[in-house]
């Protein structure tokens, strides 16, 4: 698999060298692939390492057959989709105003979403827990988490005080009820004998809560904080898009306005390595959290 | 002594437990025997305290009142290691003593199972024999006046389950406390082994069916103990009260069909 991608990669710099943008186009391969191969330098397993020499090849013919097309036959139409090089240089001076935007959809996102995890845990622990709060809220979550959250937002522009406050408001609704309803299903679901076992140990109340049943519940309470991230990203974006002055959705948005389709591009891949980079991160965070599913020998 | 009188347990409109009585010397292991769907694992949750009786007494003598169970699955916490497993109820039953201490009084009782080197990994990392292992050593590791286990070695193979059914008998012998242990089996042939007075549950609902005292100088090697005649007959009687119970809660029309008692 090495050498197919070194000859794609070569072929690649020759093809480039002999255009008009050569060597922007090389640098910005150079660039997308240069961290994928880093990459699988240190990955252990073949597959994996395989796996990320396929997509980076992938990346180079994407690229270099969009730039080759774009330059020489102007498909596809260089105004909706500019070429990569361009898009490359664009994205190198627009840097700065990306991460103000950046900085500003995190505070959004950040608020939103640790509100929604911190207070979708407590409670849902409280109602996997308790049979009595179980059936009591049990109609409210039916009804409530059912309803798209997206509905909310005129409701939350128009009763709260700031734009702020109403795109955390949505953010927040948004995430709330995956993590919810995951965290109570999760303490449904750890197996009875562990709680017998936990009982049995006469733990205190605090080591009980915490140590148990917040560990127990753990895997679905992952799940749910993954699908509350997704649903995060939806309804920032969505928020952006309506009422915002700045942050990621809003460049996107504001730059479409105007048809400057290559800030538009730009928006969207840094948006798109953002949202990649934090699922690298959650996904860190979820696989140390539950590293003691893998070592199943059985 | 644990002392149950009279105890009932119903589940919704099903009666599980009837008029059970049961007296339990300091010291007795004991086992409960009885098919699955008897009640037995329900009256070892009765005695345990981990459910209440619907009607009836239980009486727990003991000093320290100090009770560990072993239950078949699910005995160890899956999120934390061996050692923290031990460590956990450690800490519970003595909060004042430091962490160097219990981690001390842990490591030897992984040793004392036969898992040494096992304080790092999670359970996942361990063979069910292991976990079984290490379930032991964390109910042993607190001291229990009264060890409760809930057909420990069920889900384990033959080679495994003969040698846990050692390492218990020998950990209650050499045991310097009189430790009672209630062991619930299915298993004819373990109850024997094990234990030194044999329950036997009907079912539908559980009730004492049989209370059979092995005698106090019973042979400690299984080959020996299995060739005595004696033990064959107890076999054989067991076996009976099982197969007499089941007969009797039989329809007549498929008794019938079944030879009729022949």
């Amino acid at each position: 698999m090495n050498q197919i991608f070194l000859s794609l990669f070569g072929i690649s710099m020759i093809f480039s060298a002999i255009l008009r943008s050569a060597w922007m186009a090389a640098g910005l391969t150079l660039m997308l692939t240069g961290g994928m191969l880093l990459r699988s330098k240190f990955e252990k397993h073949p597959e994996q390492r395989t796996a990320l020499l396929d997509g980076a090849a992938l990346i180079v013919l994407a690229l270099l057959g969009w730039q080759l097309l774009s330059d020489n036959f102007r498909v596809p139409d260089p105004v909706l989709f500019p070429p990569p090089e361009k898009v490359f240089r664009l994205f190198v001076s627009e840097l700065p105003e990306l991460l103000k935007g950046l900085r500003a959809s995190l505070f959004l996102l950040g608020s939103g979403y640790c509100l929604a995890l911190s207070s979708g845990i407590v409670l849902g622990l409280v109602i996997g827990y308790s049979r009595r709060f179980q059936l009591a809220s049990a109609p409210f979550i039916k009804v409530l988490g059912a309803i798209p959250p997206i509905v909310y937002i005129p409701y939350a522009i128009a009763l709260l005080p700031s734009f702020s406050a109403a795109s955390i408001f949505v953010i927040f609704i948004g995430a709330f009820w995956p993590v919810l309803v995951n965290t109570a299903s999760g303490v449904l679901q750890i197996p009875s004998g562990l709680i017998d076992s936990a009982r049995m140990l006469h733990l205190k109340k605090r080591t009980f809560f915490f140590g148990i049943i917040l560990r127990g519940a753990m895997p679905s309470i992952c799940t749910g904080a993954s699908l509350g991230l997704v649903f995060s990203f939806l309804l920032l974006t969505a928020a952006e898009l309506i009422g915002a002055t700045e942050g990621l959705g809003w460049y996107v948005k504001n730059f479409s306005d105007f048809a400057d389709y290559e800030r538009v591009i730009v928006g969207i891949i840094f948006i798109g390595m953002v949202i990649t980079a934090i699922s690298f991160a959650t996904n860190r965070i979820e696989k140390r959290l539950l590293r003691y599913q893998e070592v199943n020998h059985d | 002594m644990i002392e149950l009188s009279n105890i009932s347990f119903r589940y919704g409109k099903k009666s599980i437990l009837e008029s059970i009585d049961l007296s339990v010397p300091q010291g007795e292991f004991l086992c409960l025997l009885g098919q699955s769907g008897c009640g037995k694992s329900t009256l070892l949750r009765l005695i345990a305290g981990l459910a209440k009786p619907s009607s009836g007494n239980i009486k727990n003598e003991n000093e320290s009142n100090r009770c560990a169970v072993v239950f078949q699955d699910y005995s160890l916490f899956p999120w934390m290691t061996t050692g923290e497993n031990l460590l956990l109820a450690l800490r519970a039953t003595w909060p004042e003593k430091k962490t160097a201490v219990l981690r001390d009084i842990a490591q030897k009782y992984l040793e004392l199972v036969g898992l040494p080197h096992c304080f790092q990994q999670y359970p996942a990392a361990l063979s069910g024999g292991m976990r079984q292992r290490a379930a032991i050593a964390r109910a042993l590791s607190v001291d229990p006046e009264i060890l409760l286990m809930d057909e420990p070695f069920g889900a384990l193979d033959v080679l495994n389950r003969a040698m846990l059914q050692d390492l218990l008998l020998e950990l209650f012998r050499a045991s310097s406390r009189r430790r009672t242990v209630v062991f619930v089996t299915h298993d004819v042939d373990e109850a024997i082994y094990l234990g030194n007075r044999i329950v036997v549950l009907g079912s539908t609902p559980g009730r004492v069916i049989a209370d059979n005292h092995l005698a106090k100088t019973k042979p400690r090697l299984r080959d020996e103990l299995f060739r005595l005649p004696q033990t064959r007959e107890l076999q054989n009687e067991l076996l009976d009260v099982y197969r007499r119970d089941t007969w009797q809660k039989l329809p007549a029309t498929k008794r019938e069909a079944n030879g009729g008692g022949i």
